[in-house]
């Protein structure tokens, strides 16, 4: 199910709010009670919720939480004997990463594998169930938490299991890591304010989504979609600055929604995006962009790897490594691969070579450059496969000239729409100028986002609007 | 409207209390938002159908095993609930209208001009496609050497609104599209009506529907008296009359632009000397009638279909004039209002939409002596046909 449905707005929503905060009524119950139907509650709502987009895969993650589960308890259960312990953990890690590999990279592993021995072998060709990579990554970390005995195993199965079905960021992040939600399981709660930030905050990513990425992304796709050999480099440029403003829109409006959520059952959620592209380096970018993604490589696997302890050829290594993973964890393609390596070079480039150069020039300028970096990255991960990124980059060059037919008509279209985005992309809304009186300015805040949701409601039924076109009867 | 502020702090003494009140309005008026919003949902009875959008809305989907494991339970339930939304027209005009107000000149393929005519964006065409098409016309003309035939292609609105097109907009550049195909067709006996020359000293404004892409009656009976000249049928304008039948039509393009206020007229056009002289045969629906005019469409959605009743395969017309002249015409729904004007000059007239016409044309050829072919199209709908050149070939 996504957010962005007249489905969970109107129906899932709603029931679960009701569910969730309807009170247990029954005297002499220990307090713990409240708080083991509110996991149950979500839990069993989370499966409804995964279940309604992937209803096979669902089994799949049940298998994957029951599993990892009692291993882990298994870990506990073995303090003394740590031969034992490290083979139950590798043999843990190597499951989740084989589940993980299995739907994801199959396609991809057996495409290549044809292709270096020219064979002819069949792939599964299974669909990817949804939000399978971000739910490993949370079991990852809770499985190599509980063994390096940094988190206690948790006893509980339901409130385990609620923290990997957790239904507000199931599909798209943020990746929680176990140990900031433990205390949160459970013992968490809820107040006026909180519930209410939590909504604006809801409506924020609703209006992201839907009020602008859905925009942005239908002008990219109308670039994209023409003949790229006849693409003016403004268009081309346009086009992809249109995708640039639509994945940020798109992803930190999922993430928004998934705090905002979060708060309204109580949760604090990590912030997931920090105007990203307000960047002055490719590191900067990196530490605003998706931080609970890199967050993860980082802890997982950078630094146990050695991180930047063992010599400029090892940091160097780690990097690569990193980041090579980080662009395969995108997707199972050799242009999501190549976006990784991509980044991973630059930040090479930027941390040995470039760095006194880089100190000098003004911001404004850095600024600018870790941009263009950041576009061109783009270029690689909006394409269906390296050839079709290596054509649009032709066209932003100037392969097909300077303009085309439709550029005017496009940049006067969507002009005013996409100033408005870059923006607020770019921050220009971060601090609003305030009312004196902060309780205006929260009447005025509210009355704004009222105006958001309604709009948000009117895209979510125009999108559906489709006339039947008795054109060419 | 986008910021990410943290969460507002209340230091000033008093304000506690004061923000407790807004806070939970911001929540009781969003949870009542949703719960409202389900139980109307709920509460309100389904729709079959849309009258602005001209389809059937979908219905709540049936539970079944096989529909839930493989997901289209899930699919279908989205697609009903925001189909059945409750005032579903009002928030696709708030959604236009805001877009409109920051600048987007399009909806879903159509924009409007200064004038407020709704205006298709048309496409490129496929010239192997169009070659083709006018080879297979012109050995058709060149293996029935006694036909006379005729071409009526009408350009589409945005051709003569050309001017009023917002600003920056490139369209294919249909005037030569259409010399082009013109070219294509000499060394055969086929009058070429140019309607562009017709329409000359006419208000353009008057030619085209606003909310809808057909040409009105009046540009129909322009190319018609561009026909009568090339074919020398002596039809005289003042035999002619017109009557307006429907003054609230809202066309496919207003459904589509999601515009609900604009209106057009529809009129029909009657030659005095034929009036209810004819006979008219739905052969495959075996329907006969003795009128061209279907009023009973003039209460629905799409009034155009009050000529012909609509698009048939195969549509005969018996009529009482006095001549041997026998006219096949091959057609998109641009040629259905032009046909009453025909009458008085052909005996019998066939109709075929090769779009749906499945049968043999050289049985249709045998039963009846034609002496004239005419082709009206209108030129967007002729460069993207793919039925009427192997319909031709497939004729003896």
């Amino acid at each position: 199910m996504l957010f962005s449905s007249a489905t969970f707005l109107f129906v899932f929503l709603p029931l679960v709010l009701f569910c969730y905060f309807l009170p247990v009524f029954k005297k002499g119950s220990p307090e713990s009670y409240e708080m083991t139907k509110k996991n149950l509650v979500l839990c069993l709502a989370s499966l409804v919720f995964y279940a309604w987009g992937e209803p096979v895969y669902v089994v799949l993650m049940l298998v994957s939480i029951y599993f990892n589960f009692n291993i882990t308890l298994d870990f506990q259960r073995f303090p003394e004997k740590m031969r034992r312990k490290k083979t139950l953990f590798i043999f843990a890690v190597i499951f989740n990463l084989f589940v993980l590999g299995f739907f994801k990279y199959e396609p991809f592993l057996i495409e290549n594998i044809n292709r270096l021995f020219s064979l002819h072998l069949k792939a599964a060709a299974l669909p990817l169930p949804v939000g399978i990579s971000f739910y490993t990554f949370q079991i990852l970390s809770y499985v190599i938490d509980v063994y390096k005995g940094e988190s206690e195993a948790q006893p509980s199965l339901l409130r385990f299991a609620t923290y990997i079905t957790m239904f507000p960021q199931l599909i798209a992040g943020p990746i929680v890591q176990y140990g900031d939600i433990e205390a949160q399981l459970e013992n968490r709660t809820v107040t006026m304010q909180k519930f209410s930030r939590g909504v604006l905050i809801f409506v924020r990513g609703l209006g992201k989504k839907m009020i602008f990425a859905n925009a942005v992304g239908a002008v990219f796709s109308e670039i994209q979609g023409s003949d790229v050999h006849a693409l003016g480099a403004v268009t081309a440029w346009f086009g992809i600055l249109c995708y640039t403003l639509q994945i940020y829109f798109d992803f930190s409006g999922y993430s928004d929604m998934a705090i905002g959520l979060g708060r309204m059952f109580g949760f604090e959620l990590m912030q997931n995006f920090n105007y990203p592209y307000t960047a002055e380096s490719i590191k900067d970018f990196w530490s605003r962009w998706h931080i609970s993604l890199s967050g993860w490589f980082k802890k997982y696997v950078y630094i146990p790897l050695g991180g930047n302890r063992k010599g400029t050829v090892r940091t160097v290594r780690n990097i690569l490594i990193v980041w090579t993973l980080t662009g395969l964890w995108h997707g199972a393609a050799w242009n999501f691969v190549a976006w990784g390596a991509y980044y991973g070079l630059l930040l090479l480039l930027e941390k040995y070579v470039f760095s006194a150069v880089l100190e000098k020039i003004p911001k404004a300028l850095r600024h600018v450059l870790t941009m263009v970096i950041v576009v061109i990255g783009w270029v690689f991960f909006s394409a269906e496969s390296f050839f079709s990124a290596a054509a649009y980059l032709g066209a932003m060059f100037g392969g097909a000239g300077f303009t085309d037919a439709n550029t005017l008509y496009l940049l006067l279209s969507h002009g005013f729409p996409f100033a408005v985005m870059t923006a607020c992309a770019l921050g220009a809304f971060r601090n609003p100028p305030k009312f004196k009186n902060e309780r205006t300015h929260l009447i005025v805040q509210a009355a704004g986002y009222a105006a958001v949701f309604a709009l948000c409601v009117a895209c979510l039924v125009s999108d559906s609007y489709n006339p039947f076109l008795y054109f060419r009867f | 409207m986008k910021k990410e502020t943290s969460t507002p702090a209340s230091p000033t003494t008093g304000g506690r209390k004061n923000n407790g009140v807004i806070y939970t309005c911001i929540t009781l008026g969003f949870l009542l938002c949703l719960f409202l919003t389900g139980v109307v949902m709920l509460l309100t009875p389904d729709k079959a159908q849309s009258e602005t959008e001209n389809r059937v809305l979908a219905q709540r989907p049936r539970l079944t095993w096989s529909s839930l494991t493989d997901g289209s339970f899930m699919r279908d339930y989205e697609t009903y609930l925001t189909d059945q939304f409750p005032h579903r027209d009002a928030w696709v005009s708030l959604r236009a209208g805001v877009s409109t107000l920051t600048g987007s000149r399009e909806q879903n393929g159509v924009y409007r001009t200064k004038s407020g005519f709704l205006l298709e964006k048309q496409t490129p065409f496929d010239p192997s496609q169009l070659s083709e098409l006018t080879s297979a016309i012109k050995s058709f003309l060149k293996k029935n050497k006694s036909l006379t035939g005729g071409m009526i292609l009408a350009p589409n609105a945005s051709l003569l609104l050309q001017e009023e097109m917002p600003y920056g907009l490139r369209q294919p550049d249909q005037q030569k599209q259409l010399k082009d195909i013109h070219a294509q067709l000499k060394g055969v006996d086929l009058k070429w009506v140019s309607c562009l020359k017709q329409y000359e000293g006419v208000d353009t404004h008057s030619l085209y529907y606003r909310t809808d892409h057909h040409w009105t009656t009046r540009a129909a009976f322009r190319a018609f008296l561009g026909l009568s000249k090339a074919w020398k049928l002596g039809a005289k304008e003042e035999n002619y009359t017109f009557y307006p039948v429907a003054t609230d039509f809202s066309g496919t393009l207003a459904a589509t632009y999601g515009e609900r206020r604009l209106r057009d007229t529809v009129e029909v056009c009657i030659p005095k000397e034929s009036r209810g002289k004819y006979t008219v045969y739905y052969e495959a629906q075996g329907k006969k009638t003795a009128t061209l005019f279907a009023s009973e469409k003039l209460q629905e959605k799409n009034k155009y279909e009050v000529f012909l009743g609509g698009n048939f395969d195969k549509v005969i017309i018996s009529t009482t004039a006095n001549t041997e002249n026998a006219l096949l015409l091959f057609k998109d729904s641009y040629a259905n209002c032009l046909i009453p004007m025909l009458t008085p000059y052909f005996s019998k007239i066939v109709v075929i939409d090769p779009r749906y016409f499945n049968d043999s044309l050289s049985a249709v050829m045998e039963e009846t002596t034609f002496t004239h072919a005419l082709f009206v199209y209108n030129a967007n709908t002729f460069l993207e046909d793919r039925s009427l050149a192997p319909l031709l070939k497939s004729a003896k």
